[in-house]
């Protein structure tokens, strides 16, 4: 079977991925690009097959590179379109960009671009005014946030129900700790300086065994960190003829 | 003898194949069958090319390992220069043994700065006729272009965008930096992301499926050479 070049008319074998006279990926089916695989790797010579003459596997089809016929008639609409109304391969700006998924941030190490960081979220303000801030432990940890002395509920039997609270703008709770209470220290557990055999509690607790697991008085994983080692030489361990390739590289 | 009896023939092509092959550890499947078969390629190429008719007079082939600049630093793309078959066969079994599959941190990977440097390699520029193909081999998406350049050993001169990419790729009546009618581009790759565009908007290009994360296990030595053989 033997069929035409739909670009440029040249006369070419099934089977083929481009035309050999002007690189144009092929038709198959009609006005219908497909490129066929089998499954299992055999050599699938007919474009219309539907199972693998070798294996008899289903045929996989797959619309080839700027050829869904989806898209062409676009495409040409497109040319006499309006820049703006130009689908991203025209590019009619040179700073055109389409986002895509694959732009958004996906990874560990990325931020978005484009908008800045979120502002943190505002403290908590109470009906009175108060700026609301949780009770820390010692080692810098969200507690329970303690019943204050005094209720500001009518409800409440602790006070009377015409009792109102005064405080000053600008005074937390945490700075009136609950009776019998000592204030708790808003400090964070300072990490040590890392050395190669160093065993730290995360939660600050220095009674634990070293040789253990879990720390055995706050049941914290215990932590060993792991060094940074020294940068090694991008060409180390590279076969002879294997290089890191460079800018140099890059540049025309 | 051809199997295509009656086809056109006297043609004889000098074909540089560069291999842009992801190197990070789901890649396993595919890089262990380039090892195995890396020094059969020239045999195996021509021997499909004469099947159709034509000679290969001329093959060289390049090979760019790439991963990811923020996780793997300077060395996070290496390659070889153009290896002359089948004198070379050695020298590119060597390249590609020597090579494991580890590294690239998150998922999506450098791929596009790798293809800019593919597509800047130093093809034969010979009067013969000539195919120039890129065939890359990922089951990653890839990072937009810049991603990393906050990392040691990125690339100044790599392109800043996807749009100065296509015009290292040219389209339409712009060339691009490569021959026109030599230039072939092979992906295997995931069909999104910016491998999606790439095979929606550049020319001269197909692209083969790839698996999200499958390591192209399912693409066999033969559907390979099938492929390039294919695209000569």
């Amino acid at each position: 079977m033997k069929l035409n070049c739909p670009s440029c008319g040249a006369r070419y074998t099934p089977g083929d991925n481009f035309c050999e006279v002007c690189g144009n990926v092929y038709l198959s089916e009609g006005d219908f690009l497909a490129q066929v695989w089998c499954p299992n790797g055999c050599r699938v010579m007919d474009p219309t097959a539907r199972v693998c003459p070798s294996c008899g596997a289903r045929i996989v089809r797959h619309v080839m590179a700027g050829t869904d016929p989806d898209t062409r008639p676009a495409q040409a609409q497109a040319a006499a379109a309006p820049a703006s109304d130009r689908p991203p391969a025209f590019r009619p700006a040179a700073n055109y960009r389409t986002p895509l998924m694959s732009e958004a941030p996906t990874s560990r190490y990325s931020t978005p671009k484009s908008s800045p960081a979120e502002p943190a979220p505002a403290p908590a303000v109470s009906r009175y005014g108060v700026t609301e801030r949780p009770p820390v432990n010692r080692y810098g940890m969200v507690e329970a946030a303690p019943a204050p002395r005094y209720s500001a509920s009518p409800s409440s039997k602790s006070a009377p129900a015409a009792f109102v609270p005064v405080f000053a703008p600008g005074d937390t709770l945490s700075a009136v700790p609950p009776e019998g209470t000592h204030a708790p220290a808003a400090s964070v557990p300072e990490v040590p300086a890392v050395s190669p055999d160093m065993v730290y509690c995360p939660n600050g607790c220095t009674d634990f065994n070293r040789n253990d697991l879990f720390c055995c008085s706050c049941g914290a994983r215990l932590m060993r960190p792991t060094l940074p080692t020294a940068p090694s030489s991008p060409e180390a361990g590279l076969p002879e003829f294997m290089r890191p390739l460079t800018d140099s590289d890059m540049r025309k | 003898m051809s199997v295509y009896p009656g086809k056109f023939t006297g043609y004889d092509y000098d074909v540089d194949i560069c291999l842009v092959i992801d190197r990070t550890g789901s890649m396993r499947p595919i890089i262990d069958t380039v090892k195995e078969n890396a020094l059969s390629l020239h045999r195996d190429i021509t021997a499909r090319m004469q099947a159709k008719g034509k000679t290969v007079t001329g093959l060289r082939v390049r090979v760019i390992w790439f991963g990811d600049y923020l996780a793997d630093g300077p060395g996070a793309m290496v390659a070889s220069d153009f290896l002359t078959l089948p004198e070379q066969n050695a020298a590119l079994e060597q390249c590609v043994s020597g090579i494991r599959a580890e590294g690239g941190g998150d998922i999506p990977e450098d791929g596009l700065e790798a293809l800019a440097f593919a597509i800047r390699s130093r093809w034969c520029q010979g009067t013969a006729k000539k195919r120039h193909i890129i065939c890359l081999f990922t089951d990653a998406p890839a990072h937009a272009l810049g991603f990393g350049a906050a990392a040691e050993g990125y690339p100044a001169s790599a392109p800043k965008d996807f749009d100065e990419l296509t015009d290292m790729w040219g389209f339409g009546q712009y060339p691009g930096e490569m021959d026109s009618y030599a230039k072939r581009l092979l992906l295997f790759a995931p069909d999104d992301g910016w491998w999606h565009r790439i095979r929606t908007e550049w020319e001269n290009t197909i692209l083969r499926p790839a698996d999200p994360d499958g390591g192209l296990e399912d693409v066999g030595y033969a559907e390979m050479l099938d492929t390039i053989a294919n695209s000569i």
